[in-house]
This record gives structure tokens, C-alpha cells and sequence, in this order.
């Protein structure tokens, strides 16, 4: 095969997966690229550059963490995995000490996903809705934005596309839809009403439509409704996806229109675990096999339930894998519970027991496999070209010595 | 080297008869027939009474991308393993299962290559990835194309066939796939743009494109290239009364070019008789017949629970009312494809069940040559492919045959032909419909027979006379020389194979990403570069994969 060709660097900030412009990090083209993002977190490639990582492959360590696992009465695996590998190898470390895994936060992709296995649904990729879309309904708030900066660019194609946003919007955000190229109709609606206000909009036909919204919806050829789970403010997100995906199948049956559930980065350990153990997360494994309950197996509930006596906690494991440069939540860090990182960032350990195993950066010291967040593109994150130091471990790094 | 000797054993692969007891060997990897009389055997089986064939291929069965995993996740309830006295007639458990327990039921059968037919260009990455998580299975995909907006502007604006050739070799690369399949040709296009069906001479809504067009510039593309396997086709019209004209259409559509259709059963229907659907197997068997350059797998219908997922989201959509239960998915995708997703239940009470079930029936039987129809049920579109063994006895065994047909609807006893087939499958066509044919239609010179040379992929079975027993339950399997399965039981991992198809602008083929005008249509179609989607060599090396190329000659 020819690899004389040209690869993308791929930022992996976000599950936008964006492509690098050409260019070195210091490129004038890179000047306002994501700037939002880079406000809260410098641009990864620069980061590397100023951290110094402790890495201890020291084999007393190994042993040290092993007898930790191994004495452990209850065991969870969470933390934010965000690649196919860290995910696989979660999910094995899962399997050979029977314990839980669930990642953390993750009640928005589980309402998502009990809404698909009630309902279903119909839904379109990012590529298709951009070239095909002339409507775009999108629903929420500011966070989607500050979460995916560049999504706006990543949807308009070039040429007049319309675009509705309902839910809570800054002026500031309408400017960078607009910006993007989008003809925007803003209405601030209360999202919780929105499946059901879609719906009356639509129902008495061209003719007879009063609303501006419903001869938007009425006139277009293909409309795309985005909305992310985890920038919706509304009390049952599943029942509230129920409903639109219920609205979207039917209109179907005579038009075209359809739904774009924008998902985080955390959707590839999501689909990893689907495929490896038929399940999406939240599964206990016992015996080599994995029992799934999304009420039981949640790793916020382990966490609470755990910490509740203080025998218990000690006795108890969070085996904590993380993809990400951020922080380990507060939440957690207040938490009784021994703790076993696998990760970047030391964090602030709160327990003296708690021990680190500290890992490079996915897509800077190691390659990995990232969803985009309509999970169509499993994207490849190289790190060629950024020197790749190889004395860094990754999360799979790691268990794999542990496993061994 | 570590020799094994099979003792005793009939050889049985299609390529001649079953041979009376003799002994095979296994020299590493490789088989032979004879070994120089100063080789130590290693190991040594004394194997009377039992058959040997190669490891199974299965040509069609959906086990790895989107779609097929959005049915584990469509489907979270879990069957409980019926009978622990017959581990191997236990249902799967869900009807697409995950990875693991694929590649460990699949082994347990004797499959040792399997191929998912339908990888999105944009979702190839995902495909390989989950079929490199699949153990024991070497394992390839093919592309979809045919609904790919790329393509459809090229015939639109009347490319030249070589620019459709380099277009079509790209692909084939980028995603690292076996062969091209086209999936209701333009149709799924179309139905993005709102029109509820396209038959082969019909216009797309938008471009000056017809089935047809697509249908031989495609089967063009894979012959002019010369691709291991021809384009493999799922027609226009699946599931719908009288789409046995449109069939035998699409099979005029390609000209005398090598083609191969894909659950042809879904594909045969006439719309005579009582509900005004019918069986038109014969039709389509007698073309096959009559046409060397036409293979075809069934996709048989096996009766129980399962989950139909398909590209073809017009004919999916247009039966979301028959889901059971009562929940459906569809997509439509990055400008290339969709998918359909919907339960459902083949039941035995049911007309268009039962006569789907014998018109599967009927194309194996009616089918002369067992090196031109394959054994799938298009998993998990027809059935689970843990199906397969109770499938081989329905071949092989009139009678039992006849004992699930008495229990049909009564208007299925009182069309169908199937009792005046009497037809009955020997153990060489078994091999033929399950590795031989499979093999030659995709290329894979190596595999399928037990000829010097060729891999060590070994099944044997015990003799029984319920061949359902017999094939459900290997005595041994080796994958590559190496024995992995023993009375059930799995020993150990094994190294796993990537196919991939040769050809002979293969190696400059990748060069069309790189093009600027090339990349400038494919930024403004997709919003990213080519490169993002496509694959390499090194990814599966990465993953500790090895590639096989497989290439086409043609049969003696
Ligand atoms: S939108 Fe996301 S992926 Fe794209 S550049 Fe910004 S942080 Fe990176
Ligand atoms: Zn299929």
C-alpha cells in the first residue's frame, strides 16, 4: 500500500475530530482555530511541551498495584475513556477481576440509549445532513458550543442553509452561528416542550401553518434536528427523546426529516463495550460474564453506596482511566474511596492510599481511535510527526503490564 | 517443524468425492498428503469414522460496523442457554451478539473465515476494528458503493469508465476491502430525497443516473480491475412481490460480466397465488444454471426471533410496520448509505414466512452446481448463523425436511414445489456450499480444500447420521496448524488474518487522495479529506493483524 500521502492531524479536544490546518502549532493558521477551547485548555501539541511526566515503570510499583486489586472486595472500573483502546482494555481489566464498569457521567449517553432501545428512531450523520440538509433545527444551550467550538463550521456546507435554534442562546452564540454561514431563526422556547411544540407546528400542513417554525419545517426538503444529551435542560431526557424520535419516525412516512444525537467523546467506550460484550456499559462482570442493569450498575451509585460505610470504602477500588487532561471531579475527590489512577494528570489524590500510574497524552504520545460524535467516523489519531515519545505509557500501556 | 497426522480420516472438500479413510497431514501451517518417512510426527489422531474439511466460510454475514452494532445495542434482553446437555444447539445470546461470543460460536461450528458484506466507506475503520476483536476468525469486508454521492456525480457527468476504475480502486484500498457491493443501487439515495422506490431502468429524483448505469460501471469497475471477487449485489426491490423482475434485470444489467447475488431468496418473489405473493426460485435457478458467470449466497429464512438490519433503507423503512417488537432504527449516512434496523420474528403459521423458508430451500435444490450457491442466511437477516447445522440437515434429509414443511401454512403446503424436490445434499456439496465455492468466488486460492499446500484450517467431524449434530458439534479444529477446539472446547488463541483483494493497480491506487482536484471534491462533499476515513497497512499491523491479498483466477 502507498503511504507516501499526506495524514491529517486530528485534534482529539473534542469528538468533533477536526483536522489540523497544515502546519506547524505555531501557524498564523491556526489563529482562531477553536479559540474557545484553547482559552480553557492550551492547545494540546504546546501543552506537551511543558509537562514533565514522572513515569515509573518500575516493576515494585506493578506489584504494589496489583495486591491492591487483588485485595479488593468490590471493584470499579470508571473514568473518562475516550479511545477504543483505553476502552478494550477497561473492559478486560473489568473482566479478569469481576468487577464493575460504568464511565463517569454518564447518565446522558444512558438516557440516549434507553430511548434507542424503547423507540429507535431515525437519525442522520454529520457528512450527510451537511450536504444534504437545507433545514437545521438545532436544540439546547451555550454548552454545546463550548463544548464543540467548531461544530457550526463542521454543519454549513457553503451556500444559503437555514438554521432554527431553540432552547436558551447568547447573542454571542447566534453571531457564531451566523457566522458559519447559517441563516438563523432564534426562538427561546422552554426545550422541555419542544417534541410537542415540533409536532403542533407541523400538524395542520402548508395551507394552514401559522407559525414561522412550521413553514420552515413545512418547506424543507431534508430537516436535521442536532441536540446533544448533555446540553439539555430538560427532567426526563429519555422520555423527552421518546417523544421527538416517535414525531421523526412518523413524519417520515411522508417527508424527510431526521434527528442527529451530537454524542461526547466518552461514545467510543459506548460502542467498544457494545461490541465486545453486546452490552454498552454499566455491566457487572462475574465468572467472565457481563450482566447488564442501567438503573443497578451506575458508577456514581457504586460510588455512593460504597462510601457510605467506612469499612466498606477502604475495602473498595475505583480503578480510574482517564483520556483527558482535566482534573478528577470534586465530587470524587471528597470521596472515602482508594483510589488507582490511570492517566495524565496526578490529580489532587485525597486518599494517602491512592496510587497513580501516570500516562502520556492520547494523540500527542500515543495513537488511538476516536469516535466523532455521531459515532459514523471512527477516526485514527496519529501521532506521527509530533515526535512520538515513546518512553510515555498509555492507559493500555499499562493494564496490559498489569494483566500480565 | 511439528508435523500432525490425521489418521484414517475420509477427506471430504468438494473437489472430489469423499475419499475412503486415509491420513493428512499437517506440516506447521500448511497440509500435505504424504510427509518424507524421516519426519517425526508430533502428534497423531487416529480419527475412523470421522470426516475432515476445511475450516468453514461463511461469504455473507453481518458481523462488524454501524449497523450491526446498533442491533446488540437495539437489543439488551438476554435468552438464557436452553439445554446444557446440548451446548451447541443453546440460541445465541441475543440475536447479534457481541464480538467475543461471535468469533467463539462461529469457531465451535468449524467457521474459521468469515466476511461482513456491507462496510460503509466512512465506517470501514469501525468494521475492521470490531472483526479484529472477533477471535479465531481471519475476516474481511466489503465496500458499498452504488449509492455513494461521489460515484453518482461521476456518472451524472459521464466520467469516463477509467476515471470510475481509479475512483472504484481507491475505495477498494482506502477501506481495505475484498470486493464492492452495491446495495439497492442509487435507491438508497434516492430515498433520501424523499422517493419510496427506484427500479433498474428509473431515474434517480435528482441526476441523470439509473440503476442500471451504476450496475455495469460497478461491474466494469471490478472486472476491468480485476478484483478477487465480482460485484456482489443486493438488488433493487428486496422483499417486495414480483421483484423477480428487477432480479433478472440486474442480472442482465451487468452484460455477460462475473456477478454475484446476494440473499437471493429475499430477491425471487413473484406476486401469483393466494396472498398475492409467490415463489419465482425457479426462475432465478434455471438463469443460474444457464450462467457460469453467476454465483449466488440464499440468505435461507430459519424461523424464530432475529433482527433484520440492512443498508437498504427504502425497503426497511417501508417495512418498519412489521417490526416485533415494535422499535426500529434507521440512519441515513455521510452521503454514501443508510441503515435499517427492525426486529422481527419468522414464523412457521405465517404464509409469507413459510414460503420465504421454502423458497430458500428451493434455490439449493434447484441450483445445480454447489460451487455457484453458497449457505448463508445472511446473518442475522435470515436467521442467526448458529443456524447453519440445522440448515445442512434441511439439505441433506428429505424427510426432515418434509416434517417442518407439514407444519407450514396451509396455503404454503398447497403452492409450493418444495415436495417434489427431492433432492438431497451429499457431504461433498455440503463442503462445496460451505468452503470450496465460497473460496473460488472470493479468490482465496489457499482455503476452502484440503489440497497439498493450502492453510491448515481443519475441521473434523464425527459421522452421524443427523448431519445437525454432526455439524453443529467439530470433534477438533486446527487454524493454521494450530489446534484450537477440542470436543467443544477452546485451548487457545490464535493469530488472526485480515483478506484484503489484489489487484493489479493496487499498489498505486492510493494515489487518487492525493490528487488536488480529487481532494478538493471530496472536502466539499464531506467537509473533511480523504485521508481521514481511509486506512492503511500499518493500522493493521498496529493491531497485530496480518494481510492477506487475495487474488482471482480464473476456475479450470
Ligand atoms: S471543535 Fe473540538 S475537535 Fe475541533 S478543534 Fe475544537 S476542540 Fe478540537
Ligand atoms: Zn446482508
Amino acid at each position: 500500500m502507498n503511504q507516501s500521502h499526506r495524514r491529517p492531524e486530528i485534534c482529539s479536544l473534542c469528538a468533533l475530530v477536526c483536522e489540523l490546518p497544515d502546519g506547524s502549532t505555531e501557524s498564523p493558521r491556526l489563529d482562531g482555530f477553536c479559540s474557545k477551547q484553547a482559552r480553557l485548555k492550551p492547545f494540546v501539541p504546546i501543552r506537551l511541551q511543558s509537562i514533565q511526566l514522572q513515569v515509573s515503570q518500575d516493576d515494585a510499583a506493578l506489584t504494589k498495584v496489583t495486591q491492591r486489586i487483588e485485595q479488593a472486595s468490590a471493584i470499579l472500573v470508571s473514568g473518562r475513556i475516550h479511545s477504543v483502546e483505553s476502552a478494550r482494555s477497561a473492559i478486560e481489566l473489568a473482566n479478569r477481576f469481576s468487577a464493575t464498569i460504568d464511565p463517569w457521567d454518564s447518565d446522558g449517553a444512558f438516557d440516549a440509549i434507553a430511548s434507542l432501545q424503547r423507540v429507535g428512531g431515525y437519525s442522520v450523520s454529520l457528512g450527510e445532513a451537511r450536504d444534504h440538509s437545507d433545514l437545521w433545527i438545532v436544540v439546547g444551550d451555550d454548552r454545546l458550543l463550548e463544548q464543540t467550538p467548531r461544530l457550526p463550521f463542521a454543519m454549513h456546507r457553503g451556500g444559503s442553509q437555514r438554521l432554527l435554534l431553540l432552547g436558551t442562546w447568547s447573542d454571542a452564540s447566534v453571531r457564531i452561528w451566523q457566522a458559519a454561514g447559517f441563516e438563523v431563526l432564534c426562538l427561546s422556547v422552554c426545550v422541555e416542550g419542544v417534541p410537542k411544540y415540533l409536532s403542533q407546528a407541523t400538524r395542520l400542513g402548508q395551507d394552514h401553518c401559522q407559525t414561522e417554525l412550521g413553514k420552515w419545517i413545512l418547506q424543507a426538503q431534508y430537516t436535521t434536528i442536532l441536540y446533544s444529551p448533555w446540553a439539555l435542560q430538560v427532567t426526563y431526557r429519555d422520555l423527552w427523546s421518546d417523544l421527538l424520535s416517535r414525531w421523526v419516525l412518523t413524519r417520515n412516512e411522508t417527508a424527510r426529516i431526521a434527528t442527529l444525537c451530537w454524542g461526547s467523546l466518552q461514545s467510543t467506550f459506548h460502542q467498544t463495550c457494545t461490541w465486545l460484550t453486546g452490552f454498552p456499559g454499566r455491566i457487572h462482570f462475574d465468572n467472565q460474564q457481563a450482566f447488564y442493569d442501567p438503573n443497578r450498575f451506575a458508577a456514581k451509585d457504586w460510588c455512593r453506596r460504597q462510601d457510605s460505610g467506612d469499612q466498606i470504602a477502604r475495602r473498595s477500588l475505583l480503578l480510574w482511566i482517564d483520556d483527558s487532561l482535566d482534573e478528577l471531579p470534586d465530587e470524587l475527590v471528597e470521596q472515602n474511596i482508594p483510589k488507582l489512577i490511570i492517566g495524565p494528570n496526578q490529580n489532587k489524590l485525597a486518599c494517602p492510599s491512592d496510587l497513580w500510574l501516570p500516562t502520556g497524552i492520547m494523540g500527542v504520545t500515543h495513537s488511538a481511535n476516536i469516535f466523532r460524535g455521531d459515532q459514523t467516523i471512527l477516526a485514527k489519531i496519529p501521532v506521527e510527526g509530533r515526535g512520538s515519545p515513546t518512553h510515555y505509557l498509555s492507559p493500555s500501556d499499562w493494564v496490559g503490564r498489569l494483566l500480565r | 517443524m511439528r508435523v500432525t497426522r490425521l489418521k484414517n480420516v475420509r477427506i471430504v472438500d468438494g473437489l472430489q468425492g469423499s475419499s475412503r479413510p486415509t491420513d493428512l497431514y499437517i506440516l506447521d501451517k500448511t497440509l500435505a498428503r504424504k510427509i518424507p518417512a524421516d519426519l517425526r510426527i508430533d502428534a497423531d489422531y487416529d480419527l475412523e469414522n470421522h470426516v475432515v474439511m476445511a475450516g468453514g466460510i461463511d461469504i455473507h454475514t453481518h458481523i462488524g460496523g454501524g449497523k450491526v452494532n446498533l442491533a446488540r445495542l437495539l437489543w439488551p434482553e438476554r435468552s438464557k442457554k436452553l439445554d446444557d446437555q446440548k451446548p451447541w444447539l443453546a440460541p445465541l445470546s441475543a440475536p447479534v451478539p457481541g464480538t467475543w461470543e461471535t468469533g467463539r460460536r462461529y469457531l465451535q461450528m468449524g467457521y474459521t473465515t468469515c466476511f461482513e458484506p456491507a462496510m460503509l466507506p466512512a465506517n470501514a475503520r469501525q468494521s475492521h476494528i470490531e472483526m479484529r476483536d472477533t477471535p479465531w476468525l481471519d475476516t474481511g469486508g466489503y465496500v458499498v458503493l452504488g449509492n455513494d454521492r461521489m460515484l453518482l456525480n461521476m456518472l451524472a457527468s459521464r466520467a469516463s469508465q477509467q476515471q470510475v476504475n481509479d475512483y472504484v480502486a481507491w475505495m477498494v484500498v482506502s477501506s481495505a476491502a475484498m470486493a464492492i457491493k452495491v446495495v439497492n443501487a442509487g435507491g438508497i439515495d434516492a430515498f433520501k430525497f424523499n422517493q419510496r422506490q427506484l427500479n433498474v431502468d428509473e431515474t434517480h429524483p435528482q441526476l441523470p443516473v439509473t440503476p442500471r448505469d451504476i450496475l455495469w460501471s460497478l461491474s466494469t469497475a471490478a472486472e476491468e480491475l480485476g478484483l478477487a471477487h465480482p460485484l456482489h449485489v443486493h438488488c433493487s426491490n428486496l422483499g417486495t412481490p414480483g421483484n423477480i423482475d428487477s432480479t433478472l434485470a440486474t442480472l442482465d444489467a451487468v452484460e455477460g460480466r462475473r456477478i454475484h447475488l446476494t440473499h437471493a431468496q429475499y430477491h425471487c418473489y413473484g406476486k401469483s397465488g393466494p396472498h398475492g405473493f409467490s415463489s419465482e426460485a425457479s426462475k432465478l435457478a434455471d438463469r443460474v444454471n444457464r450462467s457460469n458467470h453467476i454465483s449466488i449466497d440464499v440468505g435461507q429464512v430459519l424461523f424464530g426471533q432475529t433482527i433484520t438490519l440492512s443498508a437498504d433503507t427504502m425497503h426497511q423503512f417501508a417495512n418498519r410496520k412489521l417490526a416485533s417488537p415494535r422499535k426500529q432504527i434507521f440512519q441515513d449516512l455521510e452521503c454514501q448509505a443508510g441503515c435499517g434496523l427492525l426486529p422481527f420474528k419468522y414464523k412457521e403459521s405465517q404464509y409469507v414466512h413459510g414460503l420465504q423458508w421454502a423458497i430458500g430451500l428451493e434455490l439449493f435444490l434447484r441450483i445445480q452446481d454447489p460451487k455457484r450457491v453458497f449457505l448463508t442466511t445472511d446473518h442475522p437477516n435470515g436467521g442467526p448463523f448458529t443456524g447453519y447445522p440445522h440448515l445442512i440437515r434441511l439439505l441433506m434429509d428429505y424427510d426432515f425436511r418434509m416434517s417442518i414443511f407439514d407444519r407450514l401454512h396451509r396455503d404454503v403446503k398447497a403452492t409450493s414445489s418444495l415436495p417434489s424436490l427431492k433432492r438431497e445434499y451429499r457431504l461433498d456439496e455440503i463442503a462445496s456450499i460451505t468452503r470450496l465455492g465460497p473460496a473460488r468466488a472470493l479468490g482465496l486460492q489457499q482455503r476452502g480444500h484440503l489440497s497439498p499446500g493450502s492453510i491448515a484450517d481443519v475441521v473434523v467431524y464425527r459421522n452421524d447420521d443427523n448431519a445437525e449434530t454432526m455439524f453443529a458439534n467439530p470433534v477438533m479444529v486446527f487454524r493454521r496448524g494450530q489446534l484450537v477446539l477440542r470436543n467443544g472446547e477452546i485451548l487457545d488463541d490464535c493469530p488472526k488474518t485480515v483478506l484484503v483483494s489484489e489487484f493489479e493497480t493496487r499498489s498505486v491506487a492510493m494515489q487518487w487522495g492525493n490528487h488536488s482536484s480529487h481532494r478538493e471534491q471530496w472536502e466539499k462533499l464531506y467537509g473533511y479529506s480523504p485521508w481521514l476515513t481511509a486506512l492503511t497497512d500499518q493500522e493493521f499491523a498496529d493491531e497485530g493483524l496480518d494481510v492477506e491479498h487475495a487474488l482471482w483466477q480464473p476456475a479450470d
